[in-house]
């Protein structure tokens, strides 16, 4: 290989790590008394891996309500590439590009793993009753495309052969990964992972990092809240860590590793 | 034997138009778990306007075929009792979706009154007959008679039921529905409009209704501004009685209901040595489901419990 090419390759490697996804500014949210989230700035660049940690009540599943539309901020500026994300319900934030999965799983358990995934597909499909009715050709290609595409994406997270088992009488650690799949239907250029790993087992551990890791070579940007140090810091490009509602440190998995105000909040306590 | 197949008849017809009212009650209470009081005047709606409509076809041109004149009644029906129910969600229900209870439950008492009262101004008080269009044809089945009207309304329900039960399961909205109506706040988070899903709740619950409105009073010959009540009454009570928030259960709830009050009205005056006569019906039929009721609070298939209402 000639010189200039591998300077090609590494300047546009630098600029597609420093093209900014998530822009967090200022944000700031308070429930009565209690400043839940207090001035937190981040920004999320686009192919990387981006641990959420802290310790339990940092601030981590507010900030994710926060990005996802389900708390309003009290101050501050949320940006998903060039879009405003804050003051947008829900539905909006997710069209926009940015999805989540749950801490506590919240599937729709009444209905199957496919239906799951389907639902993650209406943010990206048009079609009305009455083209359904009607079985007009349009609707119907797109009901088959949905299909097709969520078919695959059961195959990728490797739970294919629960397809028409309803999402309760899966097994755990098939759930979260339903979630992920539902997640992954809408199409997402940002998911936001809420403790994937909580309750698995070392060998679902293992497939769950596979995965993350295949998602992130696909081109996803992952933003993760995770309490499994170990994961964390393997598997992330960079970190974030929340006190007390507090940012109060960031940067790559070893420089916050070693950083004394992390290991005196978190570190301390749970890595050892 | 053929008083038996003539109350079977009678219960089914009745019982049909029941559960078509019954599925919008359950839809709605499904996704909202709120009960929409008005549901039973959008119905009465229904039967007004078509019953406007068809007076006047009658009137203005006497020939056309009984069946046009009914499909004319319905497609004006519907799209009108379609875009009462919309506005209803947004005035009467969108507004208090976070308040205590109780308050969408006195809006939706008021929305009934206010919608009787506009009925009234309208059409007046008194009782409306269908006009004379409808083709009266009878046959004999092993010594029973059922109508065409009758034969209609069976055919008509039921192919609407089955539609449903096909948007629910197999279309778009009906995965949404059931997802926002499992978790508002997930759904959403899924890119759901909610607020749209919900207002489409509404609207097609309101279309069964003006079907209903149509064939009840095509079925009984007449309308009146308050016969929404009683019958929201009774399609409210098969919504329980099958279990309220489930389709099957509002189907089952309504053809059971139909189905008590026939046989109820059949052979009340035997079973009492003609104590009680066949105007006893609706009291047998509320008796039945309070016994119903007692033994399975939840309704016959109703797997979520009815905690608050």
């Amino acid at each position: 290989m000639s010189a200039p090419k591998v300077g090609n390759l590494l300047s546009s490697k630098l600029d597609a790590e420093l093209t900014p996804l998530l822009t967090v500014s200022a944000v700031s949210k308070a429930f009565g008394g209690l400043q839940a989230l207090s001035d937190i700035s981040l920004q999320v660049h686009a192919g990387e891996i981006f641990g959420l940690i802290g310790p339990n009540g940092a601030g981590k599943t507010t900030l994710f309500n926060a990005l996802t539309g389900l708390y309003s901020i009290d101050r501050g500026e949320i940006r998903l590439n060039d879009a405003r994300l804050d003051g947008r319900p829900p539905h909006q934030v997710l069209q926009a590009g940015l999805a989540r999965t749950f801490q506590n799983i919240r599937l729709f358990a009444e209905m199957t793993a496919l239906e799951n995934v389907l639902v993650g597909r209406h943010a990206r499909t048009t079609s009305g009753v009455v083209g359904a009715v009607l079985r007009l050709p349009g609707t119907r290609r797109e009901e088959a495309d949905s299909h097709e595409r969520a078919h695959a994406l059961l195959r990728r997270v490797g739970i294919a052969q629960h397809a028409d088992r309803l999402a309760k009488n899966l097994p755990y650690g098939d759930q979260r990964r339903l979630e992920i799949a539902r997640a992954l239907a809408t199409e997402p250029s940002l998911l936001a992972l809420d403790e994937p790993a909580a309750g698995m087992n070392k060998v679902e551990r293992a497939a769950l990092r596979e995965l993350l890791l295949q998602l992130q070579a696909d081109g996803l940007t992952l933003l993760l809240i995770e309490h499994d140090v170990k994961l964390v810091m393997g598997l992330c490009t960079r970190l974030a860590v929340l006190d007390y509602g507090v940012k109060i440190a960031e940067g790559t998995p070893d420089v916050v590793s070693r950083d004394p105000k992390v290991i005196a909040a978190y570190l301390g306590d749970e890595a050892i | 034997m053929d008083i038996f197949l003539q109350q079977l008849i009678n219960g089914l017809v009745l019982g049909s138009v029941y559960a078509l009212v019954a599925l919008g009650y359950t839809m709605v209470y499904g996704i909202l778990e709120l009960i929409n009081f008005a549901h039973g005047e959008i119905t009465m709606m229904g039967a007004m306007v078509a019953l406007a409509v068809i007076g006047a076809l009658a009137l203005a041109a006497p020939g056309l075929p009984g069946v046009l004149v009914l499909g004319a009644g319905l497609v004006v029906a519907i799209p009108v009792c379609m875009a009462l129910g919309l506005l209803i969600e947004r005035v009467a229900y969108r507004p208090l979706r976070h308040a205590p209870r109780l308050a969408p439950l006195i809006t939706a008492i008021g929305v009934s009154i206010i919608l009787q009262n506009i009925a009234m101004l309208i059409w007046g008080k008194q009782y409306i007959p269908f006009p004379d269009v409808l083709p009266q044809g009878r046959h004999e089945v092993l010594g029973a008679a059922i109508t065409d009207v009758q034969i209609a309304i069976l055919l008509l329900t039921m192919s609407i039921m089955l539609m449903l039960i096909l948007v629910v399961q197999k279309t778009r909205l009906g995965r949404a529905m059931r997802a926002t109506a499992q978790s508002r706040q997930v759904a959403s988070l899924m890119g759901v409009d909610v607020n749209r899903v919900i207002a489409s709740t509404f609207v097609i619950g309101s279309a069964l209704a003006a079907v209903a409105g149509v064939m009840v009073s095509a079925y009984y010959g007449l309308a009146h501004y308050y016969m929404g009540f009683l019958l929201g009454l009774k399609a409210f009570s098969a919504a329980v009685l099958g279990g309220i928030g489930n389709l099957g259960g509002a189907m089952l709830g309504g053809l059971l209901l139909g189905l008590i009050e026939s046989f109820g009205a059949g052979y009340i005056g035997d079973l009492t040595g003609g104590f009680l006569g066949s105007h006893y019906q609706d009291v047998f039929a509320f008796f039945v489901l309070i016994a119903v009721l007692v033994f399975r609070p939840s309704g016959l298939l109703g797997a979520r419990v009815v905690e608050r209402a």
